[in-house]
Protein backbone atom coordinates (compact mmCIF):
# COMPACT_ATOMS: atom_id res chain seq x y z
CA UNK A 1 0.00 0.00 0.00
CA UNK A 2 1.51 3.31 -1.00
CA UNK A 3 1.56 6.41 1.20
CA UNK A 4 -0.46 8.23 -1.45
CA UNK A 5 -3.22 5.59 -1.22
CA UNK A 6 -3.27 5.85 2.56
CA UNK A 7 -3.52 9.64 2.54
CA UNK A 8 -6.20 9.61 -0.12
CA UNK A 9 -8.17 7.01 1.83
CA UNK A 10 -7.97 9.14 5.00
CA UNK A 11 -9.02 12.32 3.20
CA UNK A 12 -11.83 10.67 1.29
CA UNK A 13 -12.94 8.85 4.43
CA UNK A 14 -13.08 12.06 6.45
CA UNK A 15 -15.06 13.88 3.78
CA UNK A 16 -17.49 11.00 3.29
CA UNK A 17 -17.98 10.64 7.03
CA UNK A 18 -18.63 14.36 7.40
CA UNK A 19 -21.06 14.24 4.49
CA UNK A 20 -23.00 11.40 6.11
CA UNK A 21 -22.98 12.97 9.59
CA UNK A 22 -23.96 16.51 8.57
CA UNK A 23 -25.16 17.10 5.00
CA UNK A 24 -27.58 14.17 4.68
CA UNK A 25 -29.31 14.96 7.99
CA UNK A 26 -30.79 18.11 6.45
CA UNK A 27 -32.37 16.34 3.49
CA UNK A 28 -36.07 15.41 3.44
CA UNK A 29 -37.22 11.80 3.18
CA UNK A 30 -36.43 9.64 1.24
CA UNK A 31 -33.04 11.33 0.67
CA UNK A 32 -32.47 11.32 4.43
CA UNK A 33 -31.60 7.61 4.19
CA UNK A 34 -28.56 8.11 1.94
CA UNK A 35 -25.54 6.67 3.76
CA UNK A 36 -22.49 6.45 1.47
CA UNK A 37 -19.88 5.09 3.91
CA UNK A 38 -20.99 1.45 4.03
CA UNK A 39 -21.46 0.99 0.25
CA UNK A 40 -17.97 2.36 -0.34
CA UNK A 41 -16.59 -0.03 2.29
CA UNK A 42 -18.27 -3.00 0.64
CA UNK A 43 -17.05 -1.83 -2.77
CA UNK A 44 -13.50 -1.62 -1.45
CA UNK A 45 -13.65 -5.14 -0.01
CA UNK A 46 -15.09 -6.55 -3.22
CA UNK A 47 -12.35 -4.91 -5.26
CA UNK A 48 -9.84 -6.64 -2.94
CA UNK A 49 -8.58 -3.41 -1.42
CA UNK A 50 -9.40 -4.31 2.18
CA UNK A 51 -6.45 -2.37 3.58
CA UNK A 52 -7.56 0.85 1.93
CA UNK A 53 -11.16 0.09 2.89
CA UNK A 54 -10.08 -0.31 6.51
CA UNK A 55 -8.37 3.08 6.58
CA UNK A 56 -11.34 4.66 4.83
CA UNK A 57 -13.74 3.00 7.28
CA UNK A 58 -11.87 4.16 10.39
CA UNK A 59 -11.55 7.75 9.10
CA UNK A 60 -15.18 7.97 8.06
CA UNK A 61 -16.32 6.31 11.27
CA UNK A 62 -14.31 8.76 13.36
CA UNK A 63 -16.03 11.68 11.64
CA UNK A 64 -19.46 10.15 12.17
CA UNK A 65 -18.67 9.53 15.86
CA UNK A 66 -17.28 13.00 16.45
CA UNK A 67 -20.32 14.70 14.89
CA UNK A 68 -22.97 12.24 16.05
CA UNK A 69 -26.13 13.83 17.42
CA UNK A 70 -27.20 11.00 19.68
CA UNK A 71 -25.23 8.60 21.87
CA UNK A 72 -22.16 7.41 20.04
CA UNK A 73 -22.18 3.90 18.57
CA UNK A 74 -18.40 3.83 17.91
CA UNK A 75 -18.81 3.70 14.15
CA UNK A 76 -15.04 3.60 13.68
CA UNK A 77 -14.84 0.36 15.66
CA UNK A 78 -17.97 -1.06 14.05
CA UNK A 79 -16.55 -0.39 10.58
CA UNK A 80 -13.43 -2.37 11.51
CA UNK A 81 -15.52 -5.28 12.73
CA UNK A 82 -17.69 -5.02 9.65
CA UNK A 83 -14.70 -5.19 7.31
CA UNK A 84 -13.54 -8.30 9.14
CA UNK A 85 -16.88 -10.05 8.83
CA UNK A 86 -17.62 -8.94 5.25
CA UNK A 87 -14.13 -9.98 4.14
CA UNK A 88 -14.72 -13.39 5.68
CA UNK A 89 -18.06 -13.71 3.90
CA UNK A 90 -16.53 -12.54 0.63
CA UNK A 91 -13.74 -15.13 0.86
CA UNK A 92 -15.92 -18.07 1.89
CA UNK A 93 -19.25 -17.46 0.17
CA UNK A 94 -19.00 -15.42 -3.01
CA UNK A 95 -17.22 -16.66 -6.10
CA UNK A 96 -16.70 -13.57 -8.22
CA UNK A 97 -16.72 -9.78 -8.11
CA UNK A 98 -20.11 -9.31 -9.73
CA UNK A 99 -22.65 -6.66 -8.88
CA UNK A 100 -24.90 -9.37 -7.44
CA UNK A 101 -22.15 -10.32 -5.02
CA UNK A 102 -21.94 -6.66 -4.05
CA UNK A 103 -25.68 -6.52 -3.43
CA UNK A 104 -25.55 -9.59 -1.22
CA UNK A 105 -22.59 -8.30 0.78
CA UNK A 106 -24.29 -4.92 1.16
CA UNK A 107 -27.37 -6.63 2.57
CA UNK A 108 -25.20 -8.45 5.11
CA UNK A 109 -23.31 -5.25 5.96
CA UNK A 110 -26.51 -3.33 6.78
CA UNK A 111 -27.74 -6.24 8.84
CA UNK A 112 -24.51 -6.34 10.83
CA UNK A 113 -24.63 -2.56 11.34
CA UNK A 114 -28.22 -2.79 12.58
CA UNK A 115 -27.26 -5.51 15.07
CA UNK A 116 -24.33 -3.41 16.27
CA UNK A 117 -26.62 -0.38 16.83
CA UNK A 118 -29.10 -2.59 18.68
CA UNK A 119 -26.32 -3.84 20.95
CA UNK A 120 -25.01 -0.29 21.48
CA UNK A 121 -28.49 0.92 22.46
CA UNK A 122 -28.85 -1.99 24.86
CA UNK A 123 -25.48 -1.22 26.48
CA UNK A 124 -26.33 2.48 26.81
CA UNK A 125 -29.62 1.62 28.52
CA UNK A 126 -27.83 -0.80 30.84
CA UNK A 127 -25.50 1.98 31.92
CA UNK A 128 -28.58 3.80 33.29
CA UNK A 129 -28.60 6.43 30.59
CA UNK A 130 -32.12 7.27 29.54
CA UNK A 131 -31.61 6.37 25.90
CA UNK A 132 -34.20 5.18 23.45
CA UNK A 133 -33.38 2.72 20.72
CA UNK A 134 -30.49 3.79 18.50
CA UNK A 135 -31.16 1.18 15.83
CA UNK A 136 -33.34 2.35 12.96
CA UNK A 137 -36.74 0.83 12.27
CA UNK A 138 -36.93 -1.89 9.58
CA UNK A 139 -38.66 0.47 7.19
CA UNK A 140 -35.76 2.92 7.39
CA UNK A 141 -33.19 0.13 6.96
CA UNK A 142 -34.93 -1.09 3.79
CA UNK A 143 -34.86 2.46 2.35
CA UNK A 144 -31.15 2.71 3.21
CA UNK A 145 -30.56 -0.60 1.44
CA UNK A 146 -32.26 0.64 -1.70
CA UNK A 147 -30.03 3.71 -1.76
CA UNK A 148 -26.99 1.51 -1.03
CA UNK A 149 -27.70 -0.82 -3.93
CA UNK A 150 -28.31 2.14 -6.25
CA UNK A 151 -25.05 3.70 -5.11
CA UNK A 152 -23.15 0.43 -5.65
CA UNK A 153 -24.71 -0.04 -9.08
CA UNK A 154 -23.61 3.45 -10.15
CA UNK A 155 -20.09 2.84 -8.80
CA UNK A 156 -19.87 -0.45 -10.68
CA UNK A 157 -21.04 1.13 -13.91
CA UNK A 158 -18.50 3.95 -13.57
CA UNK A 159 -15.76 1.48 -12.71
CA UNK A 160 -16.59 -0.82 -15.64
CA UNK A 161 -17.30 1.60 -18.44
CA UNK A 162 -15.49 4.79 -17.50
CA UNK A 163 -12.46 3.68 -15.55
CA UNK A 164 -12.31 0.21 -17.11
CA UNK A 165 -10.65 -1.09 -13.95
CA UNK A 166 -13.16 -3.77 -13.02
CA UNK A 167 -14.18 -7.06 -14.55
CA UNK A 168 -17.07 -9.22 -13.34
CA UNK A 169 -15.37 -12.27 -14.77
CA UNK A 170 -12.47 -11.95 -12.33
CA UNK A 171 -12.91 -14.35 -9.45
CA UNK A 172 -12.56 -13.26 -5.86
CA UNK A 173 -9.30 -14.59 -4.47
CA UNK A 174 -9.49 -12.98 -1.06
CA UNK A 175 -6.23 -11.04 -1.38
CA UNK A 176 -6.26 -8.01 0.96
CA UNK B 1 -4.32 -19.14 6.85
CA UNK B 2 -2.32 -18.41 10.02
CA UNK B 3 -1.67 -14.86 8.78
CA UNK B 4 -5.39 -14.35 8.29
CA UNK B 5 -6.14 -15.56 11.79
CA UNK B 6 -3.51 -13.26 13.22
CA UNK B 7 -4.87 -10.38 11.18
CA UNK B 8 -8.41 -11.10 12.33
CA UNK B 9 -7.31 -11.29 15.96
CA UNK B 10 -5.46 -8.02 15.57
CA UNK B 11 -8.50 -6.30 14.13
CA UNK B 12 -10.73 -7.78 16.82
CA UNK B 13 -8.32 -6.47 19.44
CA UNK B 14 -8.39 -3.04 17.79
CA UNK B 15 -12.18 -2.98 17.90
CA UNK B 16 -12.21 -3.88 21.59
CA UNK B 17 -9.42 -1.45 22.32
CA UNK B 18 -11.19 1.47 20.63
CA UNK B 19 -14.34 0.68 22.60
CA UNK B 20 -12.53 0.51 25.94
CA UNK B 21 -10.47 3.63 25.30
CA UNK B 22 -13.58 5.57 24.32
CA UNK B 23 -15.47 4.50 27.44
CA UNK B 24 -12.47 5.38 29.60
CA UNK B 25 -12.34 8.84 28.01
CA UNK B 26 -8.77 8.43 26.77
CA UNK B 27 -9.80 9.24 23.21
CA UNK B 28 -11.52 12.51 24.21
CA UNK B 29 -8.53 14.81 23.41
CA UNK B 30 -8.14 13.14 20.01
CA UNK B 31 -11.84 13.59 19.30
CA UNK B 32 -11.67 17.25 20.36
CA UNK B 33 -8.76 17.91 18.01
CA UNK B 34 -10.52 16.16 15.13
CA UNK B 35 -13.69 18.11 15.86
CA UNK B 36 -11.88 21.47 15.96
CA UNK B 37 -10.19 20.71 12.64
CA UNK B 38 -13.31 19.45 10.89
CA UNK B 39 -15.85 22.03 12.11
CA UNK B 40 -15.29 24.54 9.25
CA UNK B 41 -15.99 21.79 6.69
CA UNK B 42 -18.97 20.59 8.73
CA UNK B 43 -20.40 24.13 8.68
CA UNK B 44 -20.12 24.24 4.88
CA UNK B 45 -21.75 20.81 4.51
CA UNK B 46 -24.53 21.80 6.92
CA UNK B 47 -25.23 25.10 5.13
CA UNK B 48 -25.35 23.43 1.73
CA UNK B 49 -27.40 20.52 3.08
CA UNK B 50 -29.90 22.91 4.66
CA UNK B 51 -30.37 24.80 1.38
CA UNK B 52 -30.70 21.59 -0.64
CA UNK B 53 -33.15 20.17 1.89
CA UNK B 54 -35.22 23.34 1.91
CA UNK B 55 -35.47 23.48 -1.89
CA UNK B 56 -36.13 19.74 -2.21
CA UNK B 57 -38.91 19.74 0.37
CA UNK B 58 -40.85 22.77 -0.92
CA UNK B 59 -42.22 21.03 -4.03
CA UNK B 60 -43.43 17.96 -2.16
CA UNK B 61 -45.54 19.79 0.42
CA UNK B 62 -47.58 22.28 -1.65
CA UNK B 63 -50.90 20.70 -0.68
CA UNK B 64 -50.01 20.56 2.98
CA UNK B 65 -48.80 24.17 2.80
CA UNK B 66 -52.14 25.28 1.34
CA UNK B 67 -54.03 23.51 4.12
CA UNK B 68 -51.72 25.09 6.64
CA UNK B 69 -52.37 28.55 5.17
CA UNK B 70 -56.11 28.06 5.45
CA UNK B 71 -55.80 26.93 9.05
CA UNK B 72 -53.55 29.82 9.98
CA UNK B 73 -55.89 32.34 8.39
CA UNK B 74 -58.76 31.11 10.53
CA UNK B 75 -56.53 31.35 13.61
CA UNK B 76 -55.38 34.82 12.70
CA UNK B 77 -58.89 36.20 12.75
CA UNK B 78 -59.40 34.93 16.30
CA UNK B 79 -56.25 36.62 17.59
CA UNK B 80 -56.65 40.06 15.99
CA UNK B 81 -57.86 41.72 19.19
CA UNK B 82 -55.01 40.30 21.23
CA UNK B 83 -52.57 41.43 18.56
CA UNK B 84 -53.78 45.03 18.64
CA UNK B 85 -53.39 45.24 22.41
CA UNK B 86 -49.99 43.57 22.29
CA UNK B 87 -48.81 45.93 19.58
CA UNK B 88 -49.63 48.94 21.71
CA UNK B 89 -47.69 47.46 24.61
CA UNK B 90 -44.73 46.69 22.37
CA UNK B 91 -44.49 50.26 21.15
CA UNK B 92 -44.52 51.55 24.69
CA UNK B 93 -41.88 49.03 25.66
CA UNK B 94 -39.63 49.99 22.77
CA UNK B 95 -39.69 53.61 23.74
CA UNK B 96 -38.65 52.74 27.29
CA UNK B 97 -35.76 50.45 26.43
CA UNK B 98 -32.84 50.91 24.01
CA UNK B 99 -32.27 48.18 21.37
CA UNK B 100 -29.37 45.96 22.45
CA UNK B 101 -29.57 47.03 26.07
CA UNK B 102 -32.41 44.57 26.74
CA UNK B 103 -30.21 41.48 27.01
CA UNK B 104 -27.74 43.07 29.40
CA UNK B 105 -30.66 44.33 31.54
CA UNK B 106 -32.11 40.83 31.62
CA UNK B 107 -28.77 39.45 32.83
CA UNK B 108 -28.50 37.12 29.83
CA UNK B 109 -25.85 37.20 27.15
CA UNK B 110 -26.35 35.45 23.85
CA UNK B 111 -24.16 33.38 21.55
CA UNK B 112 -25.08 32.70 17.94
CA UNK B 113 -24.66 29.15 16.66
CA UNK B 114 -25.24 27.16 13.51
CA UNK B 115 -26.97 23.78 13.45
CA UNK B 116 -24.47 21.40 11.83
CA UNK B 117 -26.26 18.06 12.19
CA UNK B 118 -29.72 16.71 13.05
CA UNK B 119 -30.97 13.42 14.41
CA UNK B 120 -32.63 11.15 11.88
CA UNK B 121 -34.63 8.87 14.18
CA UNK B 122 -38.35 9.86 14.35
CA UNK B 123 -38.54 9.55 18.13
CA UNK B 124 -35.61 11.92 18.74
CA UNK B 125 -35.38 15.62 17.98
CA UNK B 126 -31.87 16.71 18.78
CA UNK B 127 -29.47 18.87 16.86
CA UNK B 128 -25.75 19.54 17.05
CA UNK B 129 -24.57 23.16 17.16
CA UNK B 130 -21.06 24.47 16.53
CA UNK B 131 -20.55 26.08 19.96
CA UNK B 132 -19.29 24.38 23.10
CA UNK B 133 -17.42 24.78 26.37
CA UNK B 134 -14.89 27.07 24.72
CA UNK B 135 -17.72 29.58 24.08
CA UNK B 136 -18.87 29.60 27.70
CA UNK B 137 -21.82 27.27 27.23
CA UNK B 138 -23.12 24.88 29.88
CA UNK B 139 -25.59 22.03 30.07
CA UNK B 140 -29.13 23.25 30.66
CA UNK B 141 -28.85 26.58 28.82
CA UNK B 142 -31.81 27.70 26.75
CA UNK B 143 -31.61 27.74 22.97
CA UNK B 144 -33.90 30.05 21.00
CA UNK B 145 -34.56 30.65 17.34
CA UNK B 146 -33.58 34.00 15.87
CA UNK B 147 -36.93 35.59 16.77
CA UNK B 148 -36.67 34.60 20.42
CA UNK B 149 -38.83 31.47 20.31
CA UNK B 150 -37.67 28.76 22.69
CA UNK B 151 -36.66 25.64 20.78
CA UNK B 152 -34.75 23.53 23.29
CA UNK B 153 -31.95 23.23 25.80
CA UNK B 154 -28.38 21.95 25.82
CA UNK B 155 -28.17 18.37 27.11
CA UNK B 156 -24.54 17.51 26.48
CA UNK B 157 -21.49 19.53 25.61
CA UNK B 158 -17.97 19.11 24.26
CA UNK B 159 -15.20 21.63 23.74
CA UNK B 160 -16.46 22.86 20.36
CA UNK B 161 -19.95 21.42 19.91
CA UNK B 162 -23.09 20.95 21.96
CA UNK B 163 -26.18 18.78 21.61
CA UNK B 164 -29.50 20.56 21.88
CA UNK B 165 -32.64 18.62 22.80
CA UNK B 166 -35.59 20.27 21.10
CA UNK B 167 -38.98 20.62 22.80
CA UNK B 168 -40.38 18.01 20.39
CA UNK B 169 -37.94 15.30 21.56
CA UNK B 170 -39.71 12.47 23.39
CA UNK B 171 -37.35 12.86 26.37
CA UNK B 172 -37.71 16.64 26.58
CA UNK B 173 -39.45 18.20 29.61
CA UNK B 174 -39.85 21.97 29.97
CA UNK B 175 -41.70 23.86 32.71
CA UNK B 176 -44.37 26.01 31.09
CA UNK B 177 -46.75 28.84 31.91
CA UNK B 178 -49.41 30.97 30.24
CA UNK B 179 -48.13 34.07 28.47
CA UNK B 180 -48.33 36.91 30.95
CA UNK B 181 -48.88 34.63 33.97
CA UNK B 182 -46.34 34.29 36.74
CA UNK B 183 -46.86 30.69 37.81
CA UNK B 184 -46.12 27.25 36.46
CA UNK B 185 -49.13 25.54 34.85
CA UNK B 186 -47.68 22.36 33.39
CA UNK B 187 -44.88 20.53 31.61
CA UNK B 188 -44.25 20.57 27.87
CA UNK B 189 -43.08 17.17 26.73
CA UNK B 190 -42.21 16.11 23.23
CA UNK B 191 -43.87 13.41 21.20
CA UNK B 192 -42.83 11.63 18.04
CA UNK B 193 -42.78 13.31 14.67
CA UNK B 194 -42.20 16.88 15.70
CA UNK B 195 -45.12 17.65 18.02
CA UNK B 196 -45.34 18.45 21.73
CA UNK B 197 -47.90 18.15 24.51
CA UNK B 198 -48.63 20.25 27.59
CA UNK B 199 -49.26 17.85 30.47
CA UNK B 200 -50.04 17.94 34.20
CA UNK B 201 -52.22 21.03 33.85
CA UNK B 202 -54.56 21.31 36.89
CA UNK B 203 -58.25 21.21 35.99
CA UNK B 204 -58.76 24.57 37.65
CA UNK B 205 -56.36 26.20 35.20
CA UNK B 206 -58.07 27.98 32.30
CA UNK B 207 -56.80 26.67 29.01
CA UNK B 208 -58.24 27.10 25.53
CA UNK B 209 -57.22 26.83 21.89
CA UNK B 210 -54.69 29.41 20.66
CA UNK B 211 -53.44 30.25 24.15
CA UNK B 212 -49.73 31.13 24.09
CA UNK B 213 -47.52 28.88 26.18
CA UNK B 214 -44.18 30.23 27.39
CA UNK B 215 -41.33 29.02 29.60
CA UNK B 216 -42.11 29.28 33.31
CA UNK B 217 -38.62 30.31 34.38
CA UNK B 218 -38.44 27.71 37.14
CA UNK B 219 -35.42 26.00 35.55
CA UNK B 220 -32.05 27.44 36.52
CA UNK B 221 -30.69 28.56 33.18
CA UNK B 222 -33.90 29.06 31.23
CA UNK B 223 -35.40 32.56 31.45
CA UNK B 224 -39.13 33.02 31.81
CA UNK B 225 -41.57 34.13 29.10
CA UNK B 226 -39.84 32.63 26.11
CA UNK B 227 -42.60 31.59 23.66
CA UNK B 228 -42.87 27.84 23.09
CA UNK B 229 -46.06 27.27 21.14
CA UNK B 230 -49.81 27.65 20.80
CA UNK B 231 -52.44 25.37 22.33
CA UNK B 232 -54.06 23.28 19.62
CA UNK B 233 -56.59 21.15 21.44
CA UNK B 234 -57.37 20.68 25.13
CA UNK B 235 -58.00 17.10 26.20
CA UNK B 236 -59.11 15.41 29.40
CA UNK B 237 -62.31 14.73 31.32
CA UNK B 238 -63.70 17.11 33.93
CA UNK B 239 -63.28 14.39 36.55
CA UNK B 240 -59.54 13.95 35.91
CA UNK B 241 -57.17 15.79 38.27
CA UNK B 242 -55.10 17.04 35.34
CA UNK B 243 -55.75 17.84 31.72
CA UNK B 244 -53.46 17.88 28.73
CA UNK B 245 -53.27 19.90 25.55
CA UNK B 246 -51.60 19.32 22.22
CA UNK B 247 -49.18 22.10 21.39
CA UNK B 248 -48.20 23.49 18.07
CA UNK B 249 -44.53 24.53 18.25
CA UNK B 250 -43.91 27.96 16.74
CA UNK B 251 -40.78 26.79 14.96
CA UNK B 252 -40.41 23.56 12.98
CA UNK B 253 -37.20 21.70 13.68
CA UNK B 254 -36.67 21.19 9.95
CA UNK B 255 -36.34 24.97 9.53
CA UNK B 256 -33.69 25.45 12.20
CA UNK B 257 -30.46 26.71 10.73
CA UNK B 258 -29.17 29.49 12.98
CA UNK B 259 -29.99 29.56 16.70
CA UNK B 260 -29.06 31.64 19.75
CA UNK B 261 -27.93 30.22 23.08
CA UNK B 262 -28.89 32.33 26.08
CA UNK B 263 -25.96 32.46 28.45
CA UNK B 264 -26.16 34.07 31.93
CA UNK B 265 -23.85 37.11 31.83
CA UNK B 266 -21.95 35.78 34.83
CA UNK B 267 -20.79 32.84 32.72
CA UNK B 268 -19.40 34.96 29.86
CA UNK B 269 -15.74 33.94 29.20
CA UNK B 270 -13.46 36.38 30.98
CA UNK B 271 -16.10 37.60 33.45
Amino acid sequence: MRIRDVLLAILFGCLTGLFEATFTTFLPRPFLDIRPVLPLLVGGILLQRSGVAMIFGVSAGLMVDVFSVGPTTLVSASNLALILLISFLARTVITNQSMYAAFALMFCARGIEWCWNLLAGFLWRMSSLHVISIAHAFGDVWRMLIWDELFLAVCFLISSFVLRRYSARRSFVGRS
Amino acid sequence: MTRRIHGSLLIGGLVLGIGLLHVAGVLQPVEDVVRSTAIPVARVFAAVGFEVGRRTASGETMDSLQNRVNELQSRLSSTVVDYVQLRALQEENRSLRKVGKFLSDSEYDHVGARVIARSTLPQTSTVLIDRGVADGLEIGMAVVAEDGIFVGKIISIQQRVARVQLVTDTLSRVAAAHAGADHLIGIVQGEENGVARLTLVPQAEELKRDDSIVTAGTEEKIPANLPIGLVNQVEGKQTDPFKTASLEPLVQSSRLDLVIVLRPAALRPGS
